[in-house]
């Protein structure tokens, strides 16, 4: 009951979204209708685990032996509830942006959250892959209708790189399916069929169904995609893309790769951890040289997701715990710094770091606030993402699936200090220092922003100090993928 | 039996409906209540009410499937007659509209010969029928040089494609011990073949190859589809290659069944290099309809793979790919139609000026590419699956997805160019019977790939009963 | 009462919420009734806690808050421990604390009320993170204050967040500790991997049953935390940065209590250093290299804030020789006492910056003694202590390290020596250049010269009582039997008369011992004499030269680490920048024009001559039965 609702809310008032013909009340009713998802995400997190409520299942393409099966376990409350308060939280801070035909806008914005949670509570799949390519779809609109100048191509680009991609993922599921003994698409038969196929078809099934998710993350080399995409859409795409979206690739390894293909995971696991890590610094490094925020930011992004994917590949129960409560917390601060390079964007009209300087003297609460959310960026203690990079690293380290964790840990722990350096220039060149002609006239945030901003503060918070709750959650999730995934031939 | 009958003799009623009127929508109602007919015979047909009860002696086997395929390319035909009907009429100032009329119920004649042949000159036949008309047709814009061009080029190229099928034929017949042409016959039990009957195999692959486009027998595709009259080249972009693809299967599966083994090799060849070329060309084409031209050999292209995987998957799959590709292709080419300027930069900003235009017209590419939630997912699903199933030629899968990954690209540059683009693409008069129509198809396609259970649940029956 | 201990940090944390959420709104006056006030009440708190840890037998509690994180099988709680070290340490965060609060009180009252309030702001929760980083049951407790001690010291050396300089010294001083800390989280990860568990009781419970390979390992990653947090080779070069902070800050966290972290660290997990005698070693020879290393760079600074500095890192090095060599009490004992005399002497420092106007180059001072009677004569007796001439309080903790270094290798203890003689000059020669001989400075500065108020002169005066008599806690066994105070007050946690195995401090005759304290104590005096002496007549105020410069430069060490690190690095960011646009990016796109490329030739098949298709036709239809007739299937 609950997942349909989760779905049909915002796919029902994106349909309707498109009728409005006037900005302003299209904005109101895509907030009600974001509201709404998540009241029902909330109830969904109070009705307890086992309640049926939280599963349904009906007769959809009987001749494929595909199933309309959605069903919220720990991962998906979490990610859900990530989406459900993301889209608020973006429609606020946005509020005062102006958009051409922006009922159309608000139209798509709520689709794609619809495609979102699809993805997260399909446990069919068919339908997972409908829901992934459902969830690009309006992406691909909003970015090339209300993006940058150069945004046609660095759109089309995006959709290409990951149309590719999902097709391989394709003819992987396909693949699984036609040697499923009862032809389903259900998970249980694909998390069954380990029995069914040998070793050396999951050797190259992994990388079908990797290149995919890593495009998603997305993982070095395959990431060229996402600076020019986050630098060109429209900052709330941009949340979107960037808070939510990435974590349909770490997702995707969690539920569809890892336990459907653990002898594939388990023999390829050093390589994809080796790209992570090689990513994770490579990244970091390039985010120093960045002048423009946005890049900046989206290369910092890139470092943390590969983090993420390496704890993956790491198989340890602490590790997947760290998965689980950083795709919640990454996507939080992430957008957090995006409302802040927005707010800077519209208020100076550049993003360049070079040209800002010394708007802690006039702006000082946008510069607490973004310090906090920077801070959980370089996952400081009693900030979430300390709690999360802390089980990550001890499940990277304390690994049995690798005889490199030592390796893998220090290496990756590198970007700690990397992460440190560009986010502390960033604050430095941005905020401190002298304000310069541009920010002499640059003000203090309005309210909306502030609430938002205080929001994910309080959230930021209140997961560091007390995270008990969200790790959980997630804790019946991890023990049934790491059991999956210790499968050996 | 009722399609054939029927659409012979409602062409010669269309012939003489231009000598009672020459009044262009007169005629057109005929042709659709003649249409609606054909359509409700065929499916009387289905379910068991044959008005002829003739004995064809083997020649022809009305089998579901066939008959499904009918159903299907009718039922488009008359979409086409809807949307573009009145397009005819605007060339015919140079031809009379109740020929042209006449000539297409003689192609559907064919057709129906075509998906229902049981002998391979039954096959021979219904193709002569197909492809004369059509010559006629692509050259029917009189005045209009390429139009003529197309023509004669069509011309010289099918007649040298039809020697090779007589010339495969013949070779088959000579193969066969007991001298027949039926397929029961000539299928059975051929596990290790002569090699006369293998060049004939293969010249009859050649020449139905040549007739679906499929490379490196596609080249008269991009000059006849450019040349002849829009209107006519959708049709034969559509309806006809679908039609034309049936007989492929069926003969494929019926008379080379067995043998499969042996021949399955060319088939991915010639697979694999149609949806290079189709898709690679495609992207360098400045007009829509040239770029449609080639999108239909990527499309044959992708529908090969059915041939090449002939079992319950592949069958389903090309009659939902039938439906899917026509559906879309007819419902771009009508949009086309009623664009003053055919290339890329003729549709920029069509979304601002005629949103109803660009949605459906959205819907049409994505669908043509591939989309989920569109009819043209399930189609391409249909065709993966059908190869993956066999085991085998799963390079040749990965590469027809990477080349449906670049049909994105020539799909996606018209929908940048009405959406994304500014500029003030030009349409003529629109009536909202048009549009309407247009948004019934569109909303066809989106039913077809959320719930094509609508239609597989009818294949599936239908295929795996005979 | 013990059970009240969460109260402690609770309170500055209040302090924080309080003057950072209202800075807007609340008075100076206010600003500092709350900063001074919580700290005041919880030194209160702490002293009633110690009154009650110092009975006899008096065994460890544990204050479980909540659970911080539980997964499978790792449970690490939010929660307390008090013993005798940590209250040794609240008493003297929060004392040490409370005093400096009230002296920046008046120190800082130029600034505007918002920024006034920040100011307190930052330093309660550094408070509340320095009270988290002692009270801590486990290691990531510790960390966690560990990280926020260095957030305090960023946001506080960046105070004046206009200066581009203090910004970038701050973000030194940010990112060298992280390495440092990078370090320590691997020892966290190791433990847990280890022994299944951070908490104090249970690793050292493990730690026995260990390899020596695994507690070298994990105690050289916890060292390299330290070295830091507590400005050791190869990472100290952040504190001399540091001091650009306002001068309070530098007495509170660059001399008094964070940079002592590492210390604390250490002498908390003794148990584990004592079980890796490799890493005993390293820890004592690095001490010995800074604290001599940072004292011949103290010798030519002269930047009274700088000088101040410098020593403060050498006689951290002096604290880790301590550890080094086993002398745990020793070295808690130096923090101690190094505590009052370092803070004394930066607040004093900072009352003469502020009678100077923001002056801090000695050479532009001198003879201040007559406008600064009370700073002049706290000053003193700083240098007295630091300098370790009995019977201030200097002088017994430093020579309880030598006494143990000396029982480990005479040569640790002649270095040590010769270090301590190094301080004692350079400290007399500070002293001597600032407060005797004449004035050196403008004229405005001479007439505007003035004794501080009261609020900075209480506290250096309560300071200076500490420094002088803190000594007598722990008069050594040689002179006085069963007089050191703080060594049995600590025995329950840092093992009984002077430790456990692995040290030897008891080793030494008591004739040797009372010999190597007259040597220390007499050389200390003669240098201090001497240089006293030599400077307050001609202060050297030129540049220096020769020699001289390169110590003036530091060694030139900040050039070297520019050179080997941070340019690299650059360079390899700039390349992978390359690499992203012309290789990996490239590739994507040349994919892309490949496609067009391809596209462009094919098109030339399509000819339009029905002659070519034909030909084409022709050669594929031979194709196809070549491949029949060769191709075996």
């Amino acid at each position: 009951m609950i997942p349909v609702l989760l779905i049909a809310i915002p796919l029902a008032g994106g349909l309707a979204g498109f009728f409005f013909k006037n900005s302003q009340s299209a904005r109101g009713w895509s907030l009600f209708v974001s509201l709404l998802a998540l009241v029902v995400s909330l109830v969904g997190l109070s009705v307890g685990a086992r309640s049926p409520m939280l599963n349904a299942d009906v007769e959809w393409l009987p001749g494929l032996g595909s199933r309309f099966a959605v069903g919220l376990d720990g991962m998906g409350q979490i990610l859900c509830l990530l989406t459900a308060v993301s889209f608020p939280v973006i429609f606020i801070a946005t509020w005062r942006n102006e958009y051409r035909k922006g009922w159309n806008f608000y139209a798509l914005m709520l689709l794609s959250q619809a495609g979102l949670i699809g993805v997260f509570l399909a446990m069919d799949a068919l339908l997972f892959y409908f829901f992934w390519e459902l969830a690009l779809i309006p992406v691909y609109f909003l970015c090339s209708q209300w993006g940058g100048e150069k945004r046609i191509q660095a759109t089309f680009k995006f959709f290409i790189y990951t149309f590719v991609g999902s097709l391989l993922m394709l003819i992987a599921i396909i693949w699984l399916y036609s040697h499923t003994p009862d032809h389903s698409f259900s998970i249980k038969s694909f998390y069954e069929l380990r029995s069914h196929i040998g070793g050396g078809e999951q050797l190259w099934l992994f990388w079908l169904f990797f290149i995919a998710f890593a495009i998603k993350m997305p993982i070095w080399p395959l990431h060229t995609w996402q600076p020019d995409a986050y630098e060109q859409s429209p900052t709330a795409t941009t949340m979107v893309l960037s808070g939510v979206m990435v974590k349909m690739g770490l997702f995707g390894v969690i539920r569809w790769l890892a336990p459907v293909l653990p002898v594939g995971t388990w023999a390829w696991g050093d390589t994809a951890s080796a790209l992570c890590i090689i990513g994770m610094i490579y990244a970091s490094l390039v985010a120093i040289q960045q002048d423009d925020l946005k890049r900046l930011v989206a290369y910092s992004s890139i470092a943390h997701i590969g983090l993420m994917c390496l704890a993956i590949f790491a198989t340890t129960a602490s590790g997947m715990q760290g998965v689980m409560i950083q795709m919640f917390n990454h996507g939080i601060n992430i957008i957090g710094l995006w409302i802040v390079i927005d707010l800077i964007e519209r208020q100076m009209g550049t993003r360049k770091i070079s040209e800002l300087g010394g708007l802690a003297q006039k702006a000082p609460a946008l510069a607490i606030l973004l310090v906090i959310v920077a801070l959980a960026n370089v996952a400081l203690p009693l900030t979430n993402a300390f709690v999360g990079e802390f089980l990550l690293f001890s499940g990277v380290f304390s690994s049995k699936a690798t005889q490199y964790n030592v390796v893998f840990t220090v290496v990756a722990g590198i970007s700690i200090i990397l992460s440190a350096i560009y986010t502390l220039n960033m604050i430095q060149r941005v905020f401190f220092g002298n304000t310069n002609a541009l920010t002499e006239k640059a003000k203090d945030i309005k309210l909306n922003e502030k609430v938002v901003l205080a929001t994910i503060v309080v959230l930021i918070v209140v997961i560091g100090v007390y995270p008990k709750p969200m790790l959980s959650l997630t804790k019946d999730t991890v023990d049934m993928i790491i059991t999956k995934m210790n499968y050996k031939l | 039996m009722n399609a054939i009958i029927i659409s012979a003799l409602w062409g010669i009623i269309m012939m003489f409906s231009g000598i009672v009127t020459s009044k262009g929508s007169t005629i057109r109602n005929v042709a659709v209540l003649g249409l609606v007919l054909l359509l409700t015979g065929n499916y009387l047909d289905l379910t068991g009410y044959h008005f002829f009860p003739v004995d064809v002696h083997k020649m022809l086997f009305f089998d579901s499937f066939g008959l499904l395929a009918n159903t299907i390319i009718i039922g488009a035909t008359l979409i086409y007659v809807l949307l573009s009907g009145r397009e005819i009429e605007n060339i015919a100032a140079r031809m009379p509209v109740a020929e042209c009329f006449a000539l297409i119920f003689f192609v559907l004649c064919g057709i129906s010969l075509v998906t229902t042949f049981n002998t391979l000159l039954m096959l021979f036949i219904g193709i002569e029928i197909i492809s004369i008309p059509l010559y006629i047709l692509t050259g029917s814009d009189k005045r209009n040089l390429k139009s003529n061009e197309a023509a004669l080029k069509y011309f010289l190229m099918g007649s040298f494609s039809t020697g090779l099928m007589l010339l495969g034929i013949a070779l088959l017949y000579g193969a066969s011990p007991t001298g027949t042409f039926s397929i029961d016959d000539l299928g059975v039990g051929k596990a290790n073949l002569s090699a006369l009957y293998m060049s004939g195999l293969l010249l009859l692959l050649v020449a139905m190859g040549f007739k679906v486009s499929a490379a490196p027998f596609h080249f008269w595709t991009p000059d006849v589809y450019d040349g002849a009259p829009t209107v006519f080249t959708s049709f034969m972009a559509t309806i006809v290659k679908a039609g034309i693809f049936i007989g492929f299967i069926r003969l494929f599966d019926e008379t080379f069944g067995d043998s499969q083994a042996r021949w399955q090799l060319f088939v991915a060849i010639i697979t694999a290099v149609t949806l290079f070329i189709g898709n690679i060309t495609a992207v360098f084409q400045q007009s829509v309809k040239r770029m449609l031209a080639y999108s239909s050999i990527a499309q044959a292209g992708f529908m090969l793979l059915g041939l090449l995987s002939i079992n319950g998957l592949a069958k389903e799959g090309i009659l939902l790919y039938a439906a899917a590709y026509s559906l879309a292709t007819i419902g771009i080419f009508a949009v086309l139609i009623k664009m003053k300027d055919y290339t890329f930069e003729g549709f920029n900003g069509l979304a601002k000026h005629h949103p109803v235009l660009a949605a459906t017209c959205t819907i049409f590419l994505l669908s043509l590419a591939g989309i989920p939630l569109t009819a043209g997912f399930f189609a391409k699903y249909y065709m993966l699956a059908s190869v993956i199933q066999t085991g085998h030629f799963l390079w040749l899968v990965i590469f027809a997805v990477l080349c449906a990954a670049v049909s994105v690209y020539y799909y996606f540059r018209v929908i940048q160019a009405m959406y994304f683009k500014d500029g003030d693409a030009q349409a003529l008069e629109l009536r909202p019977g048009f549009k309407g129509l247009l948004v019934v198809v569109a909303a066809l396609v989106l039913l077809l790939g959320v719930f094509p259970q609508v239609v597989l649940d009818r294949l599936h029956g239908l295929v795996y009963t005979w | 009462m013990v059970n009240l201990v969460w109260l402690v940090p609770v309170l500055p944390l209040a302090g924080f919420l309080i003057n950072g959420l209202f800075r807007n709104s609340l008075s100076k006056g206010m600003t500092s009734v709350v900063g001074c006030g919580v700290l005041l009440a919880s030194f209160i708190l702490s002293l009633l806690i110690f009154g009650q840890v110092r009975q006899e037998g008096f065994e460890a509690v544990t204050v479980t808050l909540f659970d911080f994180i539980s997964v499978d099988k790792l449970q690490i709680p939010f929660a307390f421990q008090v013993d005798q070290l940590s209250v040794l340490f609240l008493l003297i965060i929060t004392g040490v604390g409370f005093l400096i609060h009230l002296y920046s009180t008046s120190y800082m009252h130029e600034e505007a009320a918002p920024h006034f309030a920040r100011y307190f702001s930052y330093l309660n929760l550094f408070v509340f993170s320095m009270l988290l980083l002692v009270l801590g049951a486990n290691f990531v407790i510790l960390f966690i204050g560990w990280e926020g001690v260095g957030l305090c010291s960023y946001l506080l050396i960046g105070y004046w967040f206009k200066n581009v300089e203090y910004g970038n010294a701050a973000k030194k001083a940010f990112i060298m500790n992280r390495i440092g800390d990078l370090g320590f989280l691997i020892a966290i990860f190791w433990m847990i991997n280890q022994f299944g568990s951070v908490t104090f009781t249970e690793v050292f419970g493990g730690a026995k049953g260990a390899s020596v390979g695994v507690m070298t390992g994990i105690t050289l990653l916890l060292f390299v935390g330290a070295t830091g947090k507590s400005a050791q080779i190869p990472l100290y070069t952040w504190l001399p940065d540091a001091m650009a902070g306002p001068t309070p800050v530098s007495a509170l966290i660059h001399a008094a209590t964070m940079v002592t972290a590492g210390i604390y660290m250490i002498a908390r997990s003794h148990v584990l250093y004592s079980l890796a005698p490799v890493t005993q070693t390293v820890v004592a020879v690095i001490g010995l290299a800074t604290a001599l290393f940072a004292a011949t760079i103290a010798l030519k600074q002269n930047d009274i804030k700088k000088v101040l500095a410098y020593s403060t890192v050498s006689q951290l090095g002096y604290m880790f020789l301590g550890l080094g060599v086993g002398g745990y009490t020793g070295a808690v004992f130096h923090v101690m006492t190094h505590a009052f005399f370092k803070a004394l002497l930066f607040l004093g420092a900072g009352s003469v910056i502020h009678a100077m106007g923001g002056e801090q180059d000695i050479r532009k001072m001198g003879g201040l003694r007559k406008a600064l009677p009370v700073t002049s004569l706290t000053f003193f007796i700083g240098c007295v202590a630091i300098a370790g001439i009995p019977p201030f309080s200097g002088f017994f903790s430093k020579d309880e390290i030598l006494a143990a270094a000396y029982a480990r290798s005479p040569v640790y203890y002649g270095i040590g020596l010769f270090t301590a003689m190094l301080t004692a000059f350079y400290m007399f020669r500070l002293f001597a250049t600032t407060f005797s001989g004449k004035f050196r400075g403008t004229h405005e500065q001479e007439h505007h010269l003035h004794e501080s108020p009261s609020a900075m002169t209480i506290p250096l005066i309560v300071l200076a009582i500490l420094a002088a008599a803190a000594g007598f806690l722990g008069i050594p066994e040689a002179l006085v039997p069963h007089a050191h105070v703080l060594e049995h007050f600590l025995s329950p946690v840092l093992g009984g008369a002077s430790g456990d195995e692995g040290h030897g401090v008891a080793e030494i005759s008591r004739g040797t011992e009372l010999g190597l304290m007259g040597l220390s104590a007499g050389l200390a005096l003669i240098v201090s004499l001497w240089a006293w002496g030599k400077f307050k007549s001609k202060p050297e105020v030129g540049e220096p030269a020769g020699f001289g410069k390169v110590l003036a430069n530091k060694w030139y060490v900040d050039e070297l680490y520019r050179a080997i690190i941070t340019k690299p690095l650059n360079i390899l960011g700039k390349f992978f920048v390359w690499l992203e646009k012309w290789v990996i990016d490239g590739a994507v796109n040349g994919t892309g024009r490949l496609i067009q490329y391809s596209a462009r030739q094919l098109r030339l098949l399509q000819s339009g001559q029905v002659g070519g298709y034909v030909l084409l036709m022709v050669i594929g239809i031979l194709a196809l039965f070549l491949v029949e007739l060769f191709v075996k299937k």
